[in-house]
């Protein structure tokens, strides 16, 4: 992944794809990031973990491997709302041998060498975890960390944009995903109680009404946050 | 014959022995188990309280492409405005592609370099401003910016000061207690930027409910962290998860 806009077009493409977008966006990190596979899986709020997707036969294993054992770098990563990444299996670090005995057992037999898992989150929406793998050993490069970490900001999208009601969430740039403008965090905090609504679908309101009025998402958010717009749970 | 009073005589603690106890405080903080939001917030309050400047940010790489403003001395909108304009140009953002610090003595002669910043900075009331960078080795992390409503460089002294304070931070974002040991950059860097996005989401909740600003907000999630001694992120988070209404994703909060 060399070209951040270009990536950030294909992401937002691929967030339109429907219920196969993270399927499409995990097809996408195997084209651009330097991996051999990635998988996406969910976990419920009560903790139940469910397989979305996995690009090939390795990276199913590896999402299988994970819902059975209850081990592994996506569910840390989910858990610790942090990356987990890991560059060389065959060298592995001490944690890695303790933390995650049955998956190091369960991919003996395969040639996967390095895994790269990211939180499917922002704040406190949790949604699960990104694993990718490689057959090389290795880091991410910091491109392909970016494209990686872009990657798993559209899946998070993707998902509640595809168990929402709304068809048009945000513009085509990449401000809309950037999870760096604190007033857009701001301001969900504060569509959630005007609302009643959950903080995914807060988030969701807060970037449809920036589509719906061809203006950027941290506007909206300021006009939100300076009082200058109010949801009211009558208007939808 | 009035009694003993142990403050008669006692000299003000001198700017040495102030930073003495800063930097006292700081180690202590670093050994124990500590909340990174809290952390860098204490520590942009403190670089107001001993170094000669009016506002202090620190912004990080959010490895995306972006700059995210993570602490900062105040939450009044056109100084995080300047923060935030420093995705585009600016010192910090300078000091961060360059790996060194930047001071500006006079802002305003800098208008042709910097276009947007330099108005913008203008407007939210400061003449000056020094940049200095939250590094590990090669890798940069992010800046710790300094602005001044007076004209004039910040000196060589404030400047190793305020290093110091960058370093800090830097220690203080990459050895979070962990289970892993990884790539630590990455997974600590993204954690304490999460960590601050659950702090602003729940800022919005409480400003919201109670009819007040987001400083406002702020304080009052900071008073009632320190009230029920429990972190800050923790505390953030417990109020945006305890507001009602369903996931509108499997999986999705709240838990």
């Amino acid at each position: 992944m060399d070209d951040r806009v270009r990536w950030n077009r294909a992401l937002l493409d691929a967030t339109s794809a429907g219920p196969s977008a993270p399927l499409v966006i995990s097809r996408l990190c195997v084209e651009s990031l330097g991996v051999s596979g990635a998988g996406v899986s969910t976990v419920t709020p009560t903790g139940k973990r469910s397989v979305l997707c996995a690009t090939d036969a390795t990276a199913a294993l590896i999402e299988e491997l994970q819902f059975t054992l209850g081990e592994g770098p996506g569910i840390d990563a989910f858990r610790d709302r942090a990356p987990v990444l890991i560059s060389d299996l065959d060298e592995p670090l001490d944690f890695v041998v303790d933390r995650w005995p049955g998956l190091l057992d369960g991919l003996a037999s395969t040639d996967v060498r390095a895994l790269f898992a990211f939180p499917l989150c922002v704040g406190v929406i949790d949604l699960g975890a990104l694993d990718l793998h490689r057959t090389e050993p290795g880091p991410l490069s910091p491109d392909d960390l970016a494209g990686a970490l872009m990657a798993a900001d559209s899946i998070v999208l993707a998902l509640m944009r595809g168990a929402g009601r709304f068809e048009n969430v945000w513009h085509e740039d990449a401000e809309s995903r950037s999870t760096s403008f604190r007033q857009v965090h701001q301001a969900t905090g504060m569509v959630q109680v005007q609302m009643g609504v959950s903080t995914d679908e807060a988030f969701l309101l807060v970037r449809a009404r920036a589509f719906s009025s061809g203006r950027p998402v941290s506007d909206v958010a300021d006009d939100i946050v300076e009082r200058r717009i109010r949801f009211s749970p009558e208007d939808s | 014959m009035s009694p003993p009073d142990a403050s008669v005589g006692a000299a003000p603690p001198t700017r040495e022995q102030r930073f003495t106890e800063v930097f006292i405080a700081f180690a202590d903080t670093l050994v124990d188990d500590y909340d990174v939001v809290e952390l860098l917030d204490r520590l942009v309050t403190v670089c107001v309280e001993i170094l000669p400047v009016s506002a202090a940010g620190l912004l990080l790489d959010d490895q995306r492409g972006q700059l995210a403003v993570v602490a900062s001395s105040s939450e009044e909108t056109r100084l995080l405005e300047v923060f935030q304009l420093q995705n585009d140009e600016g010192p910090c953002l300078d000091c961060i592609r360059t790996g060194s610090a930047v001071t500006i003595s006079e802002i305003e002669a800098e208008a042709e370099r910097w276009p947007l910043f330099v108005p913008a900075s203008l407007r939210a009331g400061f003449r000056s401003v020094a940049a200095v960078p939250l590094r590990l080795r090669a890798q940069v992390i992010g800046g710790l910016n300094l602005f001044d409503a007076e004209p004039g460089a910040v000196s060589e002294d404030s400047r190793r000061l305020a290093q110091a304070l960058a370093d800090v931070a830097t220690i203080g974002i990459l050895q979070r207690r962990s289970t892993h040991r990884g790539d630590l950059v990455a997974e600590q860097l993204q954690h304490a930027l999460n960590s601050r996005v659950v702090i602003e989401q729940a800022k919005g909740v409480i400003a919201e409910r109670n009819g007040i600003s987001m400083e406002q907000a702020f304080e009052l999630l900071r008073t009632r962290s320190r009230n029920s001694n429990e972190k800050l992120t923790a505390v953030a988070r417990a109020i945006v998860q305890g507001q009602p209404g369903a996931a509108i994703v499997e999986g999705a909060d709240p838990r």
